[in-house]
């Protein structure tokens, strides 16, 4: 309201801007020229995710924002997401062969000499968000959202709801959020028993659940006219089936070299089969803060954002994010973008396991996992972005990055090109 | 103890709190903090959503930054 009693009564282009600008609040959407409004605005792109020798994403993502003349606002996102490729299924990387069943039960495959992959990963996801945000007073807005995600195997549906609380004069927000989401797993071929032999095909028919409860806490503070600075914490609890249906553990002898699954009384489907079907725990609590800092230079902007995060899986992680944002003329802008990330070990994972270890396991029904993600890892990524803004706002962009994995285990060594073009028009 | 401990946080939470308003600027000091670029969590559009997605599925951490959304069976 107050900005159109300010447009009408100066009416000055750049005076009515500028007063827009000083009005915008802090954690609302950025500020738009006059004449785009009235209009929704369209960010767009295309994501073309490509791992050497395994995966393959083409992700397109189309969001449009409004903002109404209540100061309410509407944001809705539709993603479709394409994988095909190769992934990791558990075992070692051995010299001796070994032989797996494809997750559907119907056929088997042998590897040796390279990690093993199961190449039999296609899956097409669609996702929808919806997000409203509305002022009841003043320094007081509310946000409500839902999210649904579906895939061939995986569906999952969500909701939030926050509170935005600007204080000091709009230079403190103040953000508690809450979410909930419920996940049904539907595994090809089944869920399997966790623990056993993967020759035995003992699978459970019907589909698994798994519910994420969220709280977030956080707080946006402008330090200076300069600097702008957020902090995050974030609980998460789920309670369900976590465990990864398509990956295995390999048992190993005490040379290190895979063991046949007849010996321990299970099916023979060839050589070095004794893998077992990996058994996650039933429940997660993971802890998390983020701190972001944004700094503008007379013309370039810095933004740094550091994450540590801790679960009671045993696996603590940090991820450092650093971009810079060289402002050119006529609009142009180029990004260097540098991303670190560590993870410790999860307490239940193993490369591998020997007999013996299958035996307590067995015994105590604890877990056990050699997904190489919940080891130990050390990601690089690195790349730059360039875009060029026009007056009207629109604006079009490419990011090229390098993604880099390295950990323990064979399969954790992974490099990825990351190629994304994107495109913000309004209307 | 327990209660000691939620009372010190309490108690920085406000003194930080506190802190916050010698921060700050004037309404009118907003000419750089009101452009896209410097606002935290939407500065670089689809990127923080897509890298998401990409983490999410190669590395044990999430979150953090907002809620998940959406969920995925990646991981």
């Amino acid at each position: 309201m107050k900005k159109t009693l300010d447009r009408k009564t100066l009416d000055g282009k750049k005076l009515a801007a500028g007063l827009a600008a000083a009005t915008c609040s802090l954690l609302g959407q950025p500020v738009m020229a006059q004449d785009t409004d009235d209009a929704w605005q369209f960010d767009s792109a295309v994501l073309y995710y490509s791992e050497q020798d395994r995966v393959t994403a083409v992700e397109p993502v189309v969001r449009g924002k409004k903002q109404f003349q209540d100061e309410s606002e509407l944001e809705l996102k539709l993603t479709l997401d394409t994988l095909t490729g190769a992934s990791h299924n558990g075992a070692i990387t051995s010299d001796k062969p070994q032989t797996f069943t494809s997750p559907s039960g119907g056929s088997t495959y042998e590897v040796t000499n390279e990690v093993p992959l199961d190449d039999a990963f296609k899956d097409t996801r669609v996702a929808a968000n919806m997000q409203y945000t509305r002022p009841f007073t003043r320094t007081l807005r509310w946000t409500g959202g839902l999210n649904f995600s579906n895939e061939y195997d995986f569906t999952s549906l969500g909701l939030n709801a926050g509170l935005l609380w600007d204080l000091n004069n709009k230079n403190t927000t103040l953000t508690f959020g809450l979410a909930h989401e419920a996940d049904t797993i539907d595994p090809v071929g089944g869920a399997p028993v966790g623990l056993t032999f993967q020759t035995e095909e003992d699978k459970t028919d019907g589909t698994e659940d798994r519910s994420i409860n969220d709280f977030l806490f956080g707080v946006t503070q402008v330090i200076n006219r300069r600097w702008i600075m957020q902090f995050n914490y974030n609980l998460s609890v789920s309670d369900g089936y976590h465990t990864d249906p398509y990956k295995v553990v390999t048992v190993v002898d005490a040379n290190g070299d895979p063991l046949e699954a007849e010996s321990f009384g299970a099916t023979d489907i060839g050589a070095g089969d004794a893998q077992i079907f990996e058994l996650r725990p039933d429940s997660r609590t993971k802890n998390a803060i983020y701190w972001e800092n944004r700094y503008h230079f007379n013309r370039d902007v810095l933004a740094v954002g550091y994450r540590f995060m801790s679960d009671d899986w045993g696996i603590s992680s940090h991820t450092v994010d650093v971009k810079y944002r060289s402002q050119f003329d006529n609009g142009w802008y180029l990004q260097p973008h540098v991303r670190w990330y560590d993870q410790g070990e999860a307490d239940f994972y193993r490369e591998s396991i020997t007999a013996a270890e299958l035996t307590d396991l067995q015994n105590s029904e604890s877990e056990v996992s050699a997904d190489y993600r919940l080891g130990n890892l050390t990601d690089t990524t690195y790349g730059f972005k360039v875009g060029k803004e026009w007056d009207n706002n629109q604006q079009l962009s490419l990011r090229v990055e390098s993604f880099t994995q390295s950990g323990d285990s064979d399969a954790s060594e992974l490099d990825a090109l990351i190629t994304q073009v994107g495109y913000t028009f309004y209307w | 103890m327990k209660r000691l401990m939620s009372l010190v946080a309490v108690m920085a939470v406000l003194g930080a709190l506190a802190g916050c308003q010698n921060l700050g600027v004037q309404p009118w000091e907003r000419d750089l903090l009101a452009k896209p670029v410097m606002t935290p969590g939407a500065a670089d559009g689809l990127d923080d959503a897509l890298d998401d997605h990409i983490y999410f599925s190669k590395e044990a951490t999430s979150g953090g930054r907002g809620f998940g959304g959406g969920g995925c069976g990646c991981n």
